[in-house]
């Protein structure tokens, strides 16, 4: 019980009941966290020393599996595809949920319709997305067909092609935007139109307003979207999965880091070499959240620490 | 899509095929209650409720309770039933990782019991039941891959059909296609996928499929690479960005390509669809004289050793290698396992009865590969360069086979820690 | 600037956004109109055609919806009923929960909250496809094993992700109110239920949807947890028709334009509530 303790003492009663009432309302976190996450995390890590298959009881061989992975070539080329996806995507995504949402956001007639036609990539399942896709991506695809119209004379063979593969991925990523730009939307409510009027009272010009009304109160909108849009992007699978194949297309061009991870486990049945796996993308992973939250508060506004 | 190559997943071959010595029947227990049939994949939606009707019908109290399954997550549905010790009484059995580790059941006394004669169903399709002299697993169905091509088209082009029984060599192949291509305007002559996914292993590995550098690479093998990758620059056949996502049974069906060496049945069925005359050849070998290879795969269903019902399990499997294959005749309309079966099957129809001919070929037995999609997958990443001409086959394939030779030896590995 | 300059310009910025707005709008209704023509088509029908054909204009098989939903072997209904069920769950678990902790994260400060937040978001970064088995053997050991226990209960736990979105949201509320409650004798509840609940109402709204997508789409889930067909949900409805030997395409679209239906109106109907927060609560700025 030592981690609930509070520095009794050392605060005023009311900010002793605060701290409590804290506690309380995480508590449902703090105890499904303890309960489903904590136990089954401690499993996998031990698990990440040993080999395993499932059938037979695992067997311990130390940092092996660690070591291992650093000369796998497939491990490799998944982190590369990985990263590749993480960097072209990211800022394409990011720029373009806002876009779009700023969009979205005018008050004009018709605008529930747009903003439902926008939405429907995300009710699609991933099935119909990849056939689709496959479809529209085929080298004599429309894709193509409109590249060529705009003057492009040598389109790219896309999913098939070891270099065009990710940003394909990137392109079907983009053309469900407007699933994310929801979120978006509900932090653009939040934004007070008074602020908008004294802005306006004051001359300023709709650009003007956007950087600095709208994009500030959106700041922490925008940390959101971020940090998730960098874990999704880490953490691509579904559609790479069903486009490419579990071995991740040809040549393992969209081999992503966790479909090796899942072939590894459920394909190979190495399931302590899929754990270490776990571990190294935790640890990475979690390395460059903690470098975008370390920085975010030079730019992201609060408004809980403005008024405490 | 990637489906053709998952599909032929399910058809990889097992070990070389040994005599089944068949013990005798012991203990008998009663065959009732409830038994549970797990099943991914079935070509047919009346199928699995005609077993399960006409088993019960046949064992008075029991039950079959059926669940079909996709096939993303099949593998980690069944390890984690597995994992609870609680596996259905009877699945399909896609990993023989599940049989060397002893969880399913296997067979011998249960083809005694039930008079199943295993001699007349494709050895290459049984080869993936088998391990170790023992069979774990039976089916009902044929799934094969065949050279199938389009009669109107090769009768306009004045190109002679291939032989049922002789396999044409990878360079009448090729030049068969050229000569489609150049008769008919705007017609592939050809599209194939690359040729691990149909050619005997046997091409690709040594004999006890531990060793593929030196055979992936060897000059025969490179040969056939080159070859469909030569059509495929020269405009014979669809190349990879183009092909990759379409199913070559659209593209017969459309008329637009002469031949493919694809999923028969799905293939056959679309062509017969689209009005066009189609017959079947086993696919290319490597030079005159080789003997014919089809990759035959089949719905294999086992049992699982931690059924609670085993006995009734076991008869469910037979049930399936037998009535089954009847089924699969007189209610899915699909090639059965029995190959007594298959001019039921056939009826009058010209091209299933070529797909009888082709199938009743001796084919040598398949090769079992650990891992073997795995193994061959840098095969794929450089079809792309030798198609445009980047690299040659041989260069490509060489260099790929150190490559492939180090997953061969992990995969053997893994394979090997299980026990 | 005038109100005369302000009339033309606000027109041509009007025109502009319909203009881009449609250009996106084809983009998407483009290819969903491919998707009907596949669903329209008869068996064994060429898909992959070229030129792609964006609107039926040949086949016009409507059986295939009845045919998507009516075949015996996969009850469509039992599906949905089944699916809906572990939706609406998940959904009052989720917002309860997750607003409940979003509050705690954002306005209510203790100590090792920094750290416990620095916990969540690594949480968030777990990749779950690793913690299947141990998760399971643990759902195993509680009894859990063949119930949609797994697939609910964690979520009145929370959920990371809801968790973060809600506690952001909250950080750009003006404290004002809640202060104004405090000083009137509210305690942290009635603050947190009286004040604080209506105006995240928007935010709520998106958790609902995205709660609804996720676990309406969910297949891995249901699939290894649930061990009966009568029990299964769409998702595996839907992945057991593509992985049929022959993809029935025609079929799979079909049953995927119908599945798209419940969302979208559950979609076209939270807009609603997207607007408000604030201004329902009558803030002075």
């Amino acid at each position: 019980m030592s981690l609930f303790s509070t520095g009794r003492g050392t605060l005023s009663p009311a900010r002793r009941r605060e701290a409590r009432a804290g506690w309380l309302f995480a508590s449902p976190w703090l105890l499904g966290t303890l309960f489903f996450t904590v136990g089954p995390i401690i499993v996998s890590i031990g698990l990440s020393f040993t080999r395993w298959n499932l059938s037979n009881p695992p067997v311990f061989v130390g940092f092996g599996n660690y070591t291992d992975m650093f000369k796998n070539r497939d491990f490799m080329n998944s982190v590369s595809v990985t990263l590749k996806y993480v960097l072209i995507g990211v800022p394409l995504f990011q720029l373009a949920g806002l876009g779009l949402a700023l969009l979205l956001n005018m008050r004009l007639r018709g605008m529930y319709i747009f903003r439902t036609i926008l939405f429907l990539p995300a009710v699609l399942s991933g099935v119909a997305v990849a056939v689709l896709w496959a479809q529209l991506l085929r080298g004599d695809g429309a894709v193509n067909t409109l590249l060529r119209t705009l003057g492009v004379t040598d389109p790219p063979g896309w999913l098939s092609s070891p270099h065009w593969a990710v940003p394909a991925i990137v392109l079907i990523g983009l053309w469900g935007t407007g699933a994310g730009a929801i979120i978006y939307l509900a932090g653009l409510q939040n934004v007070p139109e008074q602020l908008y009027e004294a802005a306006r009272i004051d001359g300023a010009g709709p650009v003007r307003s956007f950087f600095s009304i709208t994009l500030p109160l959106l700041t922490p909108t925008l940390l959101f979207t971020l940090l998730n849009g960098v874990i999704g992007a880490f953490q691509v699978f579904d559609i790479a999965y069903i486009l490419g194949g579990s071995r991740g297309g040809s040549g393992g061009a969209l081999s992503f880091y966790l479909l090796y991870m899942w072939n590894e486990a459920f394909r190979s049945a190495r399931f302590g070499y899929a754990s270490a796996l776990a571990w190294v993308f935790m640890i990475f992973a979690a390395a460059i959240i903690i470098v975008i939250f370390k920085t975010s508060n030079r730019w992201v506004f609060d408004e809980s620490e403005g008024g405490s | 899509m990637m489906k053709m190559r998952r599909r032929a997943l399910i058809f990889a071959a097992a070990a070389a095929v040994a005599s089944c010595a068949a013990t005798v029947a012991t203990a008998q227990d009663a065959i009732s209650g409830t038994v549970s049939l797990w099943y991914l994949e079935d070509p047919d939606a009346a199928f699995m409720p005609a077993i399960k009707e006409q088993f019960e019908a046949k064992y008075p109290g029991t039950t079959v309770e059926l669940t079909e399954l996709p096939e993303d997550g099949f593998v980690a549905k069944i390890d984690t039933a597995l994992l609870a010790q609680q596996p259905p009484d009877v699945s399909f059995i896609y990993e023989s990782r599940w049989i060397k580790a002893g969880d399913v059941i296997p067979l011998e006394e249960t083809i005694a019991q039930y008079g199943i004669d295993t001699s007349v169903m494709n050895q290459v399709a049984l080869s993936e039941c088998l391990y170790e002299g023992h069979l774990y697993c039976l089916g009902s169905l044929t799934g094969s891959v065949m050279l199938i091509y389009n009669k109107d088209l090769f009768d306009k082009a004045g190109v002679a059909y291939p032989s049922t029984d002789t396999p044409w060599t990878i360079d009448e192949y090729a030049a068969a296609a050229r000569k489609l291509s150049a008769a008919l305007d705007g017609v592939w002559g050809q599209t194939a996928g690359p040729v691990f996914t149909w050619a005997d292993r046997h091409t690709h590995f040594n004999d006890d499929g531990t060793k593929i550098a030196g055979y992936v690479d060897d000059a025969s093998t490179v040969h056939m690479y080159q070859a469909l990758a030569d059509l495929a620059k020269d405009g014979i056949s669809p190349v990879a960005s183009e092909g990759e996502f379409i199913l070559p049974a659209d593209l017969l069906a459309a008329g637009s390509v002469a031949m493919a060496i694809t999923d028969t049945e799905y293939a056959a069925a679309s062509m017969a669809t689209a009005g066009y005359h189609w017959g079947v050849a086993p696919p290319p070998v490597e030079k005159a004289g080789d003997a014919p290879f089809v990759f035959v795969g089949t719905d294999k269903y086992g049992a699982f050793s931690d059924s609670k019902n085993a006995a009734t399990a076991r008869a469910l499997v037979a049930f399936i290698a037998t009535v089954g294959n009847e089924l699969r005749v007189t209610v899915s309309d699909k090639p059965p396992l029995d190959s007594r079966r298959l001019p039921q099957w056939a009826k009058d129809d010209e091209g299933r009865k070529e797909v009888g001919e082709v199938l009743s070929l001796r084919s040598a037995p398949g090769l079992f590969v650990p891992g073997f999609w795995e193994v061959t997958a840098p095969i794929d990443s450089v079809g792309p360069q030798i198609t445009s001409g980047e690299l040659t086959a041989e260069g490509a394939l060489k260099e790929q086979a150190v490559v492939m030779q180090e997953k061969l030896d992990r995969e053997w590995q893994t394979w090997n820690e299980i026990q | 600037m005038t109100n005369n300059a302000v009339g033309p310009l606000r027109l041509a910025r009007t025109s502009f956004a319909y203009l881009v707005l449609m250009a996106l709008s084809f983009t998407i209704l483009l290819p969903l109109g491919w998707m009907i023509t596949v669903a329209l088509k008869p068996d064994m029908a060429p898909v992959f055609t070229k030129p792609t054909e964006w609107i039926p204009t040949e086949h016009w098989h409507w059986e295939n919806f009845a045919r998507a939903l009516l075949d015996p072997s996969r009850p469509f209904w039992r599906y949905t009923i089944n699916t809906l069920v572990i939706v609406a769950i998940n959904i009052v678990g989720t917002v309860i929960s997750c607003s409940l902790v979003g509050y705690a994260f954002a306005r209510l400060r203790f100590k090792g909250r920094e750290f416990l937040f620095g916990v969540l978001i690594v949480t968030l970064l777990i990749p779950w496809h690793v913690l299947l088995i141990p998760q399971f053997l643990l759902f195993h050991r509680l009894g859990w094993y063949g119930t949609i226990l797994p697939l609910v209960v964690p979520s009145f736990f929370g959920n990371a992700f809801f968790i973060f979105l809600i506690r952001q949201y909250i950080r750009t509320i003006p404290m004002e109110l809640e202060l104004a409650a405090t000083i009137d004798g509210c305690n942290r509840f009635q603050v947190f239920w009286y004040i604080v609940l209506p105006m995240i109402r928007p935010v709520l709204a998106v958790c609902v949807v995205f709660v609804f997508l996720n676990s309406w789409n969910d297949l891995l889930g249901p699939l290894i947890y649930l061990l009966h067909t009568e029990d299964f949900t769409l998702a595996i409805g839907l992945s057991n028709m593509m992985s049929r030997q022959n993809p029935q395409l025609n079929i799979l679209m079909a049953a995927n334009l119908v599945m798209m239906i419940p969302p979208i109106i559950l979609y076209f109907f939270a807009q609603d509530k997207l607007v408000g927060g604030i201004a329902s609560v009558g803030l002075k700025g």
